[in-house]
Parts: structure tokens; sequence; C-alpha cells
């Protein structure tokens, strides 16, 4: 039956070359826009190296210090003092870590230039200052050596991490771990080399990293009575329950951390006209606080929904009345058929067929576009929020063809041409048959 | 004549048009408030900024850290700090292609960060953005006073003591409703008050939205000279206006090049020249005005595109079942031109029948407060620019995409038309 359907169907294609192309030019439109919706989303919340563990990742990357009595605030990250008052401490996160990254520090330290020790060619160097367990939360891939250890993080070592570019282009090799360097002036000591981090990577691109404890300016630089700084905290929970729980903890905390302080307060809540948002977000949320920091998060799953819905929408009108069109040039074939006894459901089934061929053609065509446009506006569709990286934004293949992206690719093929087909065909089948015959 | 005909042929098949009109009532909305995106950046875009930064530039320093070799350390309370930052900016000043300098809190045009407070007069209240300066301040990025005069005029104004500040126009719209600001006092949260002395033209934080409030204080000399190294760091900037003629494009190296020994004082040291173009371009960057350009052009291609397939597609297919009657029309002396011409009258008045209820709900958005007027009220002259340029869009598809049909059919021979049954 089936490939009765396809056979006539091939036939119909080869007949109809115009209602083909617009066929599928329309739903390839259709799918590139919800595919370059879907991929972006992928790109930015699945689990990618060196992000690995987004799905079971709270971050902590704002806080407001609040002056106890009115209502001025003052929104930053968090300090190093509010970082181990309030999250280190925890006891029911699997793991916590800290770091903060070259877009932070430039306000409160400025650029970062590395240079060969005794060497004039300096060069700026986007760095991130991270503790010893950043390295258990992310994974990073270590071509040579491995990171700086807890007790280089304690004691302040001068240790890094290199980029295998930074390493090359210091050392014209990825061998480096031994060799020395200059960054801003200072020695340190290179104890690890990784593979490069594309800039997508919000929370673990950079060229080099340091232990934070290594820089003095870094850990010290606060404001409010000590509450805000440049850190962000990483949690990491074993399963979905535990968050409740743990923010329970960071509450008594907070509010133990509170007592010491004279005249202003930490809040984990950012206040914006009338509404509140929390601080301590999932992965997933925290992606969508970037987009727009003050619209609550629900209106911006609504806001993303409409807009997709809407992407496959007006293909979808396109495409009826494309097939209904059609399916009026084949009423009289249709009432023939009928008349000798084929079921609404044969005629049916056959129509659908032929549509949900060229959808799949269509959706192939959107896929590979989508692709294209993806390729072409990275820098725009993957941007980091707020950051002088703008540009750069490298999209590895992995990131592009996996299952998750075929499965979003046939799931709205699937709902194009049912919504667009199902309609107009079902109409047109069920006409009596006299009318089909008439209607010639 | 002919739109009586195209009604008439509209309405004789009307069950299958209703496809086509679902369509352009949906995109005309949806255009429509696109549309809107442009007409008001492109409005916005009309009026003055207010500021001039063409060869302007943002001179960065930063200081030595403890851990720096060569840190010299001055004893708390010491004035060598607030001093060697003068001599900075002194020296600065005499190089031979400086026309001007000017120092202030995190506050030149396109600054990423910005101080907010409250001020009030009377019962009237305004937040207005402040920024602490020094008059050069005006040369160097070209403000006028509200009257058009010239950025001298208001360099020239009483502008050292705490208490003296200059508004912007829109400050004084908001606080002083009936008459001029000139001569009378502010006052903010802590209830000090503040002279103005001067207003000056609306300046609007960027070219694309509307004026806001500004109000301009002078920089404390004094306490200047009583901050350590980290004080004047994370708070002075300092900007430059080059001399006509100084080329843009080796500035910023040669400058540091030359400048890069002299500047080295007490801890602090040199690090770039950024023209203010581009730190504007990172402004609009990081407010997302860039990006949103973009995806609104993005979804008007969008839109566009499917009505052409849309009305393309309508129009083929009715041309390909209607052969027999072209071929009849054509036999009784209709030229091709005619056949054209009514597919898009046909077309026209198909946009026209959509447009009437998708008009009644644009009318309703603008109404219920949906329309977004943080850059621009909402006036009509703006709703009828909306509506004419989205009528405007869509009738050049129309045009363009009944084109194809007609011209194929066209090419038919009456007499194959006929017999085409």
């Amino acid at each position: 039956m089936l490939k009765q359907y396809l056979k006539q169907a091939w036939q119909l294609i080869k007949q109809n070359r115009f209602y083909t192309a617009v066929y599928i030019i329309g739903t390839g439109l259709a799918i590139a826009m919800v595919m370059v919706m879907a991929i972006v989303y992928h790109i930015r919340t699945a689990n990618i190296a060196p992000e690995v563990n987004r799905d079971r990742m709270l971050i902590v990357s704002r806080a407001t210090a609040s002056k106890k009595g009115t209502e001025y605030n003052s929104n930053w990250g968090l300090s190093y003092e509010t970082l181990k008052a309030c999250y280190y401490t925890l006891e029911t996160p699997e793991m916590i870590a800290a770091a903060v990254d070259g877009d932070n520090l430039i306000f409160g330290v400025g650029d970062f230039y590395t240079c060969l020790p005794g060497g004039k060619d300096l060069y700026k160097s986007f760095i991130q200052c991270t503790d010893a367990n950043f390295w258990k939360i992310f994974r990073y891939d270590f071509i040579q050596g491995k990171p700086y250890t807890e007790e280089d993080f304690q004691s302040g070592m001068r240790q890094a991490v290199l980029s295998e570019s930074l390493a090359r282009r210091l050392f014209h090799s990825s061998e480096a771990v031994g060799r020395s360097f200059m960054l801003n002036d200072v020695e340190y000591r290179v104890s690890g080399v990784v593979k490069d981090v594309s800039p997508v990577m919000p929370h673990s691109y950079a060229e080099l990293w340091v232990p934070f404890t290594s820089i003095s300016s870094v850990a010290d630089y606060a404001g409010e009575e000590n509450i805000v700084g440049m850190f962000t905290a990483y949690l990491l929970y074993n399963k979905p329950e535990d968050i409740p729980l743990i923010e329970r903890e960071i509450e008594q905390k907070r509010i133990a951390y509170n007592l010491g302080k004279k005249e202003w307060e930490y809040r984990t809540e950012w206040k914006y006209k009338t509404d509140k948002y929390s601080t301590i977000l999932t992965y997933k949320r925290w992606v969508f606080r970037q987009l727009d920091f003050n619209t609550d998060f629900h209106r911006l799953i609504i806001r993303y929904g409409l807009i997709a819905f809407m992407f496959l929408l007006i293909p979808d009108v396109n495409l009826s009345g494309l097939t209904s069109s059609r399916m009026q040039e084949q009423i009289g074939e249709l009432g023939i058929r009928k008349a000798f006894g084929a079921t609404r459901s044969t005629l049916m089934g056959q129509v659908l067929t032929e549509n949900f061929l060229l959808t799949f053609f269509g959706g192939i065509a959107g896929l590979l576009f989508s692709y294209l446009i993806v390729w072409r506006v990275k820098d725009t569709l993957l941007s980091r929020p707020y950051s002088v990286i703008d540009s750069g934004m490298d999209v590895s293949g992995g990131m592009l063809l996996n299952l998750p992206v075929f499965f979003y690719a046939l799931g709205f093929c699937f709902v194009l041409n049912f919504i667009s087909s199902y309609i107009p065909v079902r109409h047109a089948a069920s006409r009596p048959i006299v009318d089909s015959i008439h209607d010639k | 004549m002919m739109i009586k005909h195209a009604l008439k042929l509209i309405w004789t098949q009307r069950k299958k048009n209703g496809w086509i009109l679902l369509e352009l009532f949906l995109v005309f909305i949806l255009l429509w408030y696109i549309v809107d995106f442009f007409v008001v950046l492109a409005g916005n875009s009309l009026t003055p900024q207010g500021t001039d930064i063409r060869n302007t530039y943002l001179v960065t320093y930063n200081m030595k850290r403890v851990d720096n070799p060569g840190y010299i350390s001055y004893g708390e309370g010491s004035e060598e700090p607030g001093k060697n930052f003068l001599r900075m900016v002194s020296r600065i000043r005499q190089h031979p292609d400086v026309e001007a300098v000017s120092i202030g809190k995190n506050d030149y045009p396109y600054c990423p960060s910005s101080h907010y407070w409250p001020f009030q007069r009377d019962s009237f209240k305004t937040g207005c953005q402040v920024l602490t300066i020094t008059p050069e301040y005006f040369h160097v990025f070209k403000v006028r006073p509200e009257n058009g005069g010239s950025p001298e005029e208001l360099r020239k104004k009483p502008f050292e003591n705490k208490d003296e500040v200059i508004l912007t126009k829109e400050v004084e719209r908001k606080l002083f409703p009936q008459g001029s600001a000139i001569g009378r006092y502010i006052m903010d949260n802590d209830s000090s008050r503040y002279r103005v002395v001067a207003v000056t033209t609306d300046i609007k934080p960027h070219d694309y939205t509307r004026s806001h409030t500004f109000l301009y204080k002078p920089v404390d000399m004094a306490n200047l000279l009583k901050q350590d190294d980290s004080g004047l760091w994370y708070s002075m900037d300092i900007c430059i206006r080059t001399k006509a003629g100084v080329s843009a494009r080796d500035f910023p190296e040669r400058f540091k090049k030359e400048m890069k020994e002299s500047l080295a004082i007490g801890n602090f040291f040199l690090t770039d020249v950024i023209p203010l173009s581009k730190i504007r371009e990172f402004y609009l960057k990081s407010y997302g005005i860039i990006s949103s350009l973009q995806y609104h052009i993005g979804f008007a291609c969008f839109f566009l595109i499917n009505i052409f397939l849309g009305v393309l597609g309508t129009f083929w297919l009715r041309v390909e079942r209607r052969r027999s009657e072209i071929g009849l029309r054509m036999a009784v002396g209709s030229s091709r031109k005619s056949v054209l011409a009514l597919m898009q009258t046909e077309g026209f008045c198909l946009l026209l029948l959509a447009s009437i209820p998708a008009l009644i709900v644009c009318i309703n958005l603008a109404a219920m407060d949906i329309m977004p007027t943080d850059d621009m009220d909402f006036t009509s002259l703006r709703f009828l620019t909306d509506t004419l340029l989205t009528y405007l869009l869509l009738g050049v598809v129309i045009l363009f995409s009944t084109w194809y049909p007609a011209h194929r059919s066209a090419k038919t021979e009456p007499a194959e038309a006929l017999h085409y049954e």
C-alpha cells in the first residue's frame, strides 16, 4: 500500500513541478527558522564540553547589597567574603566552585597582558580566575599537564593553565608545562595546557586560567561592606529534589551572615520595579535571564514559544492554501475514485503521503538552510552577553549534527505537515461523490 | 470598473480565497509590528543626539599593584597619587595633537556604567543620570546650551562649587514645566540643594531613543587630591578631543608610542587610546540594539517571502484552472496587459479586504499600550507611517508575485486556452 502511495506521489511530484517547488521552499523556510531557534537553544543549554554538568548545576552570578531600612540597592556579583560565608561552606551540593572571568575583571582590575619573561610583545589575553574545584565541575581536555591543585589555590601559587593557542603563541609549541611567562609583569608557571574552548561557552571560555588567590586585587575587590564583588558561584547537585534544600541552606547562611553587617545586607533577590527574581538559578534559567534580566521566566518562554509558533503558522496557512487549491484540481478524479469504491481514508492516505514526502524534502532543505543561517549569523545568535568577546563564536560539528537536533527537525516537519495537510485534504475527500464529479 | 470586476471575482471564489485572506490578515499585523520598530529607529535617528564624538578618544590607564615590580607605596593621606594623576592629565594636554582634555567619573557618551539619582523640585520629581565632569567636557563633546549657542558658553559658566549643576533640557521640562530652571534650586534625596547654572540642548543616550534626563556636576578637585591610587583608578576617566585634521587612523598608536614614557607617573601607566566610535559600537552591541535590528530584518524578510510564495502560489494555481476563462477573455479582445492588470487588482483587493480586520487589531494593539513606547511616543503620525509602509511593502510583493502567473497565462494562445477544457 505504502509503496503504491510513494510511487504515485513521485509521479505527481514530477508532473507538478511548480507546486512541488513552492511547497518545498515554503516548508524549508519554516523549518529553517524554527531549527535556528532549536539549534541555538541546544548549543546554549545542552551538556557540551567543557560544560558537561549544565543539567545539574546552580549558578549564582549576581548578588544584591541592600542598604538596611532603605530601598537603595547595589547589584553586582559575589564578593570573596560572601562566597566564603554563604557558599563555600554549604553541605548539600556535591561540589562548589567559583570563578570570575575577563569581562568582569575589566571593571575591577583592568586588562591582562601576557608575554615571555623579558619580552616586549604584550598580548591582551582573556583570563578566567578560578578555584581548584572549578576543574572538577567543568571537563577540559588536557593535552599536557594538569590543573592547579587545592594546595596551590590555598597558598595563592602563581600557576596557570593555558589554552593550546596561547601556549603556541607564547612558546611556539603546545608543550609548555613547567615553563614561565609574565602576566601583567608577574611571573607564572604553566601547570597544564588544554584544548581550545569556543567563546560560545559562557562559563568556561578563556585563553588562560589562574587561581584567583594569586592576584590580590581580584579577591580584594569588593563593595558595600564587602558584600558584592566579581565572583560567580557554581553549585553541583545530585538530583532536582536537592535544589529547594540547597536554597534553604543558603538562606540560613545568608541570615547569619547579615547579622554581622552594620549598614548593608546581602540579598539573593533581584528586584525590578515590582517584580522580584531569585539570583540562584539553574543553567537554563540563567540562559534566559541573560536574554532579558527583567522579565519573568515564564513570560519569556511564552514569548519565544509564540515566535516559534508564528514561524510555523504562517507557512502552514500558505501550505494549506496551496494544498487546498490543488485539491480543487483533483476533485473530479477523487469523485471518480470514490465512485469506484475508494474509501475516504484511502484517498486521504494518498495525499497525506504525497505531502509528507514533500515536507520531508522541505525539512532537509530547511535543516541545511538553518545550518547556513547559524554559521553566517553565529556571532549574534550565540553572543556572550555584556562581553568584550563579540566574534569568533566557533561552532563545532558536534553542536549541529546530533540526535537532539535531528529529532527537533523531524518533530517540526511532522507538526507542520499534519496541520497544513489535514484540514484541506479531509475536506476535499469528504465531499459527496456526485458533487465531486460534477465540479469539473 | 476593474475594481468592481475584481471584487466580483473574489466573491465568487470566496471559499478558495479563504486561506490567502487569512495569511494576508496575519502577516499584515505581524509586518505592521515590525515596520513600527523600523519607523521608531529611523524617526529617532533623525533627531540630533546632542554630543559629537568625532575625533574624541578615551585614554585608559592602569595602576601597578602591590605585587608588581616598581610599585610605590604612598602613605595614607598622601596627595601624591592625586598629583600624579593631574600630572598625567597636563602632559596629555600638552601633546601637539590634543585640543582639549576632560576628566570625570566614569562619564563619557556611551559609557557602560551609569549613576542614577532621584531629584526633585517642590512636587516635581525625576531620576537623572549624573555625570561628574570638568567644564572642558562640553568642549570635548561639543555640548551646546539650549539657545543653540557654542559649547564655549557652557564652559565659562560657574561650575566649581559642589552645588553648581548643569541640566539637559529634558530635566528642565520635568522639574520646571512652566519656566526656566536657570538660577533656581533642585534637591536630591538627602535634601542637598543644587543651583542650576545652565541648561543644555536635549541629549540622547544613543541615536535610536528619546532624549533623557542628564545632570552634570563638577569634579571635586579637593577630594581628588585626597584619593589613593585605587580610588582614582576606579573613578576617574580621561577623554580628549584631537585638533581638526589629525588623522584618526594612526593617532592611537602614535600617541601610545610617543606618550608611553611620559605617562608612566607614580603607579599609573598608559594602557590604551580608544576612539569613542568603538565605545559606541560596544555600547550598541551590549544593549542589544544591533542584534535587535538584525532579528527584525530577519523576521520582516521571512514574512515578506512567505507572502510572496503565498500569493504566487494562489494565483498560479488559479491561472492553471482558469485557462479556459482567460482564453475566452483574450478571444474577445482582452490584451495581455489587461489580464495582468486584472490579476494585480484582484491581489490588491484581497490585500485591502484582509487589512480591514487587521487594522482593527493594530488599532487595538496601540490602544492597549502594547506597542513599545520606551523610545518614542505612540503618536498618530507613527501609526500612519506604520500603516502606509506596511501597505507599500505588501503591495510591492503582490505586484511582483502576480506578474509571473499573469505573464505565463497571457502567453497561451486563446485557441489553445479555450481548448483546455
